[in-house]
């Protein structure tokens, strides 16, 4: 993911900007201190995977894109209130949980 | 094993075959079957370690999917699928994720794939005859983790058809129910049966090829079985919405989805009963 | 004998579907050769023109913007020119930038002219385009 250095992007890469772009506007609905706290784990979470996931593990890739896209349903909903994290010490996990 | 049983039956009709034809021929058809069956049994009697192959895929650990084997012992094991998969998870492997509820074919949690066709797991005896069985989530499903499927769109697509009674007038005694006579209930036979498994909208290659725009099978039936109901008022509106070449037109009479469902349907038919609805309402 | 019986079957059935789909076809594509020039000549002048006219003061905000998305030094050189790879951003990075120059100007970027922006120039252009859009 974090290559963009001229070459075009994937059809992947751009649904990932365009997932990471849509949790980005969905904060901005949020309380402002909501939202900052949203900013930050997401924006943690995509930097943490874009580094940690193999480029080449599409399968992957497309299961975190499926999760995404369900989660920032949540999120856009006008009942939920904002977003937090969960460390599961074991294998090192977070999962953004509404 | 199998050449012999034919080398047999093919000695015998070659000695039979001084006396007339068809009664010998038959005897060729019958015979192996009749014999193959006997030494199952032989064999089942020696050894009793059956392997079940289980697709796993663990989002948490990302590697590609694989098919993992699990040796359990059949004597010390129910009779179906599922409770393979409870033995396999409870004395194996815990981490071995599939969905399970009723274990008597009325919840549709535990649909996948055994040995290359859908089913429920819990209606779904264990084949004694083979050393292996295979299982597969449903075909052509996003997993979310090794048999656990996302059912969103399926679901999703149940919902479009709008599964509830509509109705424009009231009923006919305010506040009190709408009857139905007997021969109009009965038309509903053969489609409020359906437990929405997915078993066969998930072996349909119409469905396959094309997921988000075709409805499928399963969600073709619910369609029928409210356009079928006398009590509903909505039949025109509900054959307008589905009138299109994707949603609908997409089946081809492949009836895979007959041959896939658990419970003994037949969406295909309920599906040829619609178009034919949407041929009289255009004519 | 059989297969080339089925061959020659295939063969008439094959060429029967072609007849009938050239038909309407031909008139389909009649249509289209007239109305895709056309198509594409628009985006290109407007973008031509668009080009032309940023101000430097917007230029100048946008790149008081990229400093501060990117947390660069207020003596750190970025111009018009400046491709934001070069200024060290990743493509999360650009998403963000993109997100915060709609706030600053109150404008809605679309998905897909977002993902067109690499340039402090390109974002200043669309966003003086956004912008004359809504004045209109």
């Amino acid at each position: 993911m974090g290559a963009s250095k001229g070459q075009k992007l994937s059809g992947l890469q751009k649904q990932v900007l365009s997932l990471y772009r849509g949790f980005l506007r969905a904060a901005r609905s949020k309380p402002c201190e909501d939202r900052c706290q949203i900013e930050s784990i997401v924006s943690a979470e995509f930097r943490r995977n874009s580094k940690q996931v193999d480029r080449k593990n599409f399968f992957y890739i497309e299961y975190l894109l499926r999760r995404g896209k369900k989660q920032l349903d949540q999120l856009k909903s006008p009942d939920t209130m904002g977003l937090s994290s969960l460390n599961v010490s074991s294998s090192q996990k977070q999962n953004a949980k509404t | 094993m199998a050449t012999t049983l034919i080398r047999r039956a093919m000695s015998m009709t070659s000695r039979v075959s001084s006396s007339t034809v068809a009664p010998a021929l038959r005897l060729v058809v019958t015979r192996p079957y009749a014999s193959e069956a006997e030494a199952e049994k032989g064999d089942a009697a020696t050894t009793n370690m059956k392997t079940f192959q289980i697709y796993r895929w663990n989002p948490d650990n990302p590697s590609k999917p694989q098919l993992q084997d699990y040796k359990i012992d059949l004597k010390e094991c129910g009779p179906m699928v599922l409770d393979a998969l409870i033995k396999i998870k409870n004395e194996i492997d815990p981490s071995l994720t599939f969905r399970r509820s009723c274990r008597e074919g009325i919840c549709g949690s535990c649909a996948m794939n055994i040995n290359g066709c859908n089913g429920l797991a819990c209606l779904t005896k264990i084949e004694s005859g083979s050393s292996e069985t295979t299982i597969t989530p449903l075909p052509h499903m996003f997993v979310i983790k090794d048999l656990v499927v996302d059912m969103t769109n399926f679901y999703n697509q149940y919902k479009s058809i709008e599964p509830w009674l509509k109705r424009k007038n009231p009923p006919p005694t305010a506040g009190k129910e709408i009857p139905q006579s007997k021969k109009d209930r009965a038309k509903l036979d053969g489609m409020y049966e359906c437990i929405l498994c997915a078993c066969c909208s998930t072996s349909c290659p119409s469905y396959w090829w094309n997921p988000e725009s075709y409805l499928g099978p399963a969600a073709l039936l619910h369609a029928n079985r409210w356009i079928s109901d006398s009590r509903d008022e909505y039949t025109k509106e509900r054959l307008e919405a589905i009138n299109d070449e994707f949603k609908l037109y997409r089946c081809h009479t492949i009836l895979n989805c007959a041959r896939a469902c658990p419970k003994g349907l037949n969406p295909g038919k309920q599906i040829t009963h619609i178009k034919q609805l949407q041929l009289l309402g255009s004519a | 004998m059989a297969s080339t019986t089925g061959a020659s079957l295939k063969f008439t059935s094959l060429s029967s579907s072609f007849k009938q789909t050239q038909v309407p076809l031909r008139g389909v594509s009649n249509v289209n050769s007239v109305s895709f020039p056309s198509l594409r000549m628009r985006p290109g002048s407007l973008r031509f023109r668009v080009s032309c006219a940023a101000k430097p003061e917007t230029v100048n905000k946008v790149c008081e913007i990229v400093r501060k998305q990117l947390a660069l030094p207020d003596d750190s050189p970025v111009t018009g020119e400046s491709k934001f790879s070069t200024l060290g951003a990743d493509s999360l990075d650009t998403v963000e930038i993109v997100m915060g120059l709609e706030e600053e100007f109150g404008i809605s970027v679309e998905e897909e002219s977002a993902q067109s922006i690499s340039t402090v120039q390109d974002a200043a252009d669309l966003i003086e385009k956004l912008m004359d859009k809504n004045c209109a």
